[in-house]
């Protein structure tokens, strides 16, 4: 198994190499089109900008995940499986587990909770302690109606209480069925 | 980057690309009739071709759909150097890149074989 992730390293450091030597390139070329353009400027006056490029144009991660959410509606997803179709999407690979748990928390989450906030994505949990947090596309006004619906299905069939709505007030909830995700 | 910011800057890659596009067809017109002059066109040309790739590789950065090999010949940059002609801004060109004539006849001669490229609008 050690064996096995030495070639999986090995094969990343080949292909790597590979993009910094394409990527090296064109920062040659770019240095010398602005010598032709102008040779006043100074090719690295412009510093290191560590932008972000994982996701291809502007905004593409955050439509990747409306388009799964508004697929899967009116079912609802949960986090850890629309990383991992962002993951595959995007050809991410993650070295190790907490590499996955990292990108699901800081970008994953991060766009779900901003298209909650624009009131585009409604969150629930799953029943208990460690239950996954779910996400479903379409705006609080905008499910008034089945939120009608299901209240009147609650009062002539069961008194049971509802479960949290807030994925915050559970926040290992997706670590915790990520780790199942992976175990299994 | 704005999207005039991105206009404006793909604008004059490929001016600079039809440019070099242009001193490429001059230069592979010019070895066929300065043979003495191979050394001195040869370096230029390598130049060139040097400066066409890499220009080639900044117009895929700004759009990956941009094939540079699409674009024409612009002869803007022969008249760059402030002369009054074309002829005397070819003089001047070929005295740059270290091109010498032994008489005032053989220059007149090269002149005319390349003067309708030189004026060539395409």
């Amino acid at each position: 198994m050690l064996a096995g992730e030495l070639a999986r390293f090995d094969e990343r450091i080949e292909k790597l190499t590979a993009l910094r030597a394409s990527t090296s390139q064109r920062l040659a070329a770019l240095d010398q089109t602005l010598a032709r353009l102008d040779a006043r400027v100074e090719p690295a006056a412009g510093r290191v900008v560590r932008a972000q490029n994982r996701f291809g144009a502007r905004g593409a991660f955050t439509a990747f995940i409306v388009v799964q959410l508004q697929q899967a509606s009116p079912e609802a997803l949960d986090t850890v499986e629309i990383a991992q179709r962002c993951a595959a999407h995007f050809g991410l690979t993650f070295d190790t587990k907490r590499d996955f748990l990292v990108f699901q928390k800081r970008d994953v989450k991060l766009v779900l909770r901003t298209l909650r906030e624009a009131n585009r994505v409604q969150s629930t949990r799953q029943p208990g302690r460690y239950g996954a947090n779910l996400w479903r596309w379409g705006g609080r006004q905008a499910d008034l109606q089945a939120l009608l619906t299901v209240q009147q299905l609650s009062r002539t069939q069961s008194p049971e209480p509802a479960h949290g709505v807030d994925d915050d007030a559970n926040p290992h909830a997706d670590d915790a069925h990520a780790s199942r995700a992976g175990d299994r | 980057m704005t999207r005039t910011r991105t206009q404006t800057t793909l604008t004059r890659l490929a001016q600079a690309t039809a440019e070099v596009h242009a001193e490429l067809a001059l230069t592979e017109a010019l070895t066929s009739l300065l043979p003495d002059s191979y050394p001195q066109l040869a370096a230029r040309r390598q130049h060139l071709l040097l400066e066409r790739d890499a220009l080639y590789l900044t117009l895929r950065q700004f759009d990956e759909e941009i094939d540079g090999q699409l674009i024409g010949q612009s002869w803007r940059w022969l008249r760059r150097g402030g002369c009054r002609t074309r002829r005397a801004c070819f003089a001047a060109y070929l005295a740059d890149i270290g091109v010498t004539f032994p008489t005032a006849v053989s220059f007149q001669r090269t002149w005319l074989s390349v003067r309708a490229l030189v004026s060539s609008r395409t």
